[in-house]
């Protein structure tokens, strides 16, 4: 009989502690004392070097390094800076163009309350804006309201389909 | 107000599976509208909505897919509402309704944005274009933005970016 004693694996998994706290996933990180606070990465990466399957290593490490995130593509090369943009409630960088968009938006139009508008009114206030809204980018209406639909034909840009629906195509104007 | 809403990614809804199991959160949950992003079908009729809904209570506005991805579906419960009109864009189906006793205006944008940055700046262009245009109702934008909000949000996509979870759920609810 063989005896399996001291045949165990050895565990490779290293828990480092360094100037950028504590790393959660270290399995393929190795730690050499090379001076103070030096770090070496298995499979001869050492100070940014990338081969082979090291490359991944690499990047693996940086990313934690970074606080845990990964970059999106319009933020690449944004720094090392994580893409916190709803910091303390207001946007702090304009990381993606969804931010930038509603910043500028809502600094710039002030909102209005029309809530108070009879029915009648209000529906011939739809037509007009989306008569308005035709040059928009490849946008379409199909509306459905006899009420809307009625001002939209006095207006003369309306489409009939074949189930009798008013199609108004904003693509075509 | 619409009391119940199921935002589901799907990746396809070419399977009975799946159309059953989208059938069956419909009834179990209650749903009075459900938003469907990555359909995968060119052509959404009656029986595809009426398959999905549960019953004939429902009517529809779609974008259909466009090559081999893709594909909005909004369906919602017809006996409480009343369907003022459907736009239509780039990557978004929105439509206005009148809801409930009430007759409560209600602009739901189902949206389902693309990856890169120049498509996403025209999608919120166009969605707050409409949004000041059309600005006497309450909005709910809901689907997959393709964006990271916060801190937290981008942790737990890094944890789950190769096993990406079966749907992805965000809202955004403006209310007067």
């Amino acid at each position: 009989m063989v005896s399996r004693r001291g045949c165990k694996k050895k565990k490779n998994k290293k828990v480092v502690t360094t100037a950028l706290g504590k790393s959660k996933c270290l399995q393929f990180v190795k730690v050499v004392n090379k001076g103070k606070d030096s770090v070496r990465r298995k499979g001869g990466l050492e100070g940014g070097d990338t081969k082979g399957k090291g490359k991944k290593r690499g990047v693996a490490v940086d990313v934690l390094a970074h606080g845990g995130g990964f970059l999106l593509d319009d933020e690449a090369g944004g720094g090392d800076v994580p893409s916190n943009n709803f910091d303390n409630g207001s946007p702090r960088r304009s990381g993606s163009g969804l931010h930038l968009i509603l910043e500028e938006a809502v600094s710039l139009v002030p909102e209005t309350r029309m809530a108070n508008i009879p029915g009648s009114s209000r529906k011939d206030l739809d037509a007009s804006r989306i008569f308005s809204l035709q040059r928009s980018n490849g946008l379409v209406f199909s509306v459905r309201d006899k009420a809307i639909t009625t001002k939209l034909v006095a207006m003369g840009d309306v489409e009939v389909d074949n189930n009798g629906r008013r199609v108004l195509d904003m693509s075509d104007q | 107000m619409i009391n119940d809403s199921a935002f589901y990614y799907v990746r396809g809804l070419g399977g009975r599976v799946k159309r059953k199991v989208v059938k069956d959160l419909v009834f179990d949950q209650r749903v009075d509208f459900l938003a469907i992003q990555e359909s995968k079908l060119e052509v959404v009729t009656k029986s595809v909505c009426r398959g999905l809904w549960g019953s004939d209570d429902c009517d529809w506005a779609f974008l259909p897919t466009i090559g081999n991805s893709g594909g909005i579906i909004s369906i919602w419960r017809k006996s409480v509402s009343n369907l003022l009109f459907s736009f239509v864009g780039e990557g978004f189906v929105g439509v206005c309704l009148e809801w409930g006793r009430n007759k409560k205006r209600c602009f739901v944008v189902n949206i389902y944005s693309k990856c890169d940055l120049p498509a996403r700046q025209r999608l919120w262009a166009n969605l707050v274009s409409l949004r000041h245009a059309f600005d006497d109702g309450v909005w709910c934008m809901v689907g997959d933005f393709n964006a990271v909000m916060g801190s937290t949000h981008e942790i737990s996509s890094n944890r789950s970016f190769t096993t990406k979870s079966s749907y992805t759920v965000t809202v955004f609810k403006y209310e007067d």
